[in-house]
């Protein structure tokens, strides 16, 4: 068997992970700071990847980053670099699927986030990025380690923007999920299905994770 | 030491309108009424927390706030003890570590000294590596004051500092306080919705009604 599919489909979610990690936690604490109506708008347009259907998310991207499109002709001709129908087309397809998840636990644990520690520590004379260092990411880190590894468990699921994006060339731009669907095609169902289940084995995994955070992280609140 | 307030701030249909001073020198100055009288409100005023619409905040003649010279010193500058009625100890961090956020010394020795310092005045020895929430409601309240005093402040704010702790234990835990801020000289405000307990505690007491005082 030959495991290019899943080396490239790990690093993927990893890159897509680190990337939506930092994104959503950026962003996440600045909506929460925006005035009302503001914040509705920017909820909105950060959470709708979630709902579309890949095959938007993939369609817009391809319009975006295609070798002819406005930011992909210019990546092309400034460096050499194509961003579309390559491995690391689909870390873009896979950022912009996977946010939402990252963004709203985020945001959900920065809304959770008891102001007076914020406070206190400004009577203490404490800087604004010392108090997000130390202080609120430290008190939301399980909620944020959930959110990281949802983001992770969707963007090893992503399907239909990659594939539009990405394409499928075996061993160059293949996936688990692109090669259990050109495995389905050609006939080959015994090998889709060792697929199926390295992909089933790996999704478990990282949702017992996340079960397993949440449950500390109730049992962290019920003490305090 | 005295600290002069004298500020108006509207929200919504609540207005804050007080007016009172209070000095220092080991004796406290209650703040007392409801719950919703703006007593919070007001000491928020006071740590530059929120911002009130008009007047001063006094502090032995340093104005800490002034609507008509547009002064309005941000929190960190204040040197304003803010006792939190929920203690707001960060609960990722041990008792140890809580008491060294507060001191301000750069000197890592220093810093040390001073925060030991701290853990015998307040009797938390032995319980340096816990996490607050680890702690009793007492012992929470003694890092909370831990805390404040080690950053030297000029001024304390005690927001309903008993209203976590057990009916029963509240007298002891009342001489407890005292026994703590015995060093303390600078101005002390309690706010309490507690007639007794303010009339046990403080030398003077300022009452506060749907907004206004003074």
């Amino acid at each position: 068997m030959d495991w290019f599919p899943l080396i490239n489909s790990l690093r993927i979610a990893a890159l897509a992970t680190v990337a939506v990690f930092l994104l959503g936690i950026w962003l996440a604490n600045g909506v929460a700071r925006l005035p009302r109506w503001l914040k509705a708008l920017a909820d909105v347009v950060l959470t709708l990847p979630l709902v579309l259907p890949p095959t938007v998310v993939g369609f817009l991207l391809l319009m975006l980053l295609g070798p002819r499109r406005p930011l992909g002709s210019w990546v092309l001709e400034t460096f050499g670099v194509r961003l579309t129908m390559v491995w690391y087309a689909a870390v873009f397809a896979s950022i912009v699927v996977a946010f939402p998840l990252m963004y709203r636990t985020a945001r959900g644990a920065f809304e959770g986030f008891d102001e007076d520690l914020a406070d206190a520590a400004r009577t203490l004379g404490k800087s604004e990025t010392w108090i997000f260092w130390r202080v609120k990411l430290p008190a939301c880190r399980q909620s944020i380690i959930a959110g990281a590894v949802l983001a992770f468990a969707r963007a090893l699921g992503e399907y239909g923007a990659t594939s539009m994006v990405a394409g499928y060339t075996p061993h160059v731009t293949a996936t688990v999920s692109t090669t259990v669907y050109q495995l389905w095609q050609i006939g080959q169902d015994g090998l889709a299905m060792r697929w199926v289940l390295v992909n089933i084995a790996i999704s478990a995994v990282a949702l017992f994770t996340l079960n397993y955070l949440e449950e500390r992280d109730r049992e962290g609140r019920a003490r305090r | 030491m005295s600290l002069d307030v004298d500020i108006r701030r509207h929200v919504g249909e609540f207005e804050l309108d007080v007016r009172f001073s209070a000095e220092g020198g080991g004796a406290m100055t209650a703040l007392f009424g409801p719950s919703g009288a703006g007593k919070t409100m007001t000491l928020k005023s006071i740590a530059g927390l929120v911002r009130p619409d008009e007047g001063s905040i006094v502090l032995d003649g340093q104005p800490l706030f002034d609507s008509t010279h547009g002064i309005d010193l941000p929190t960190r500058t204040r040197r304003v003890g803010y006792l939190f009625q929920s203690y707001a100890l960060f609960p990722t961090m041990t008792v140890e570590q809580n008491i060294a956020c507060g001191v301000r010394a750069k000197d890592r020795a220093e810093r040390l000294e001073r925060t030991a310092q701290q853990i015998r005045a307040m009797r938390l020895e032995g319980l340096e590596k816990r996490r607050p929430h680890q702690l009793s409601g007492g012992e929470q309240q003694r890092v909370a004051l831990a805390r404040c005093l080690a950053n030297d402040p000029a001024v304390l704010l005690l927001d309903e500092p008993f209203s976590a702790i057990d009916e029963d234990l509240r007298g002891a835990l009342e001489d407890e306080l005292l026994d703590s801020l015995a060093s303390f000289s600078g101005p002390c405000i309690l706010v309490s919705h507690d007639r007794a307990q303010v009339e046990r505690l403080c030398s003077s007491i300022i009452e506060i009604r749907g907004g206004h005082a003074g």
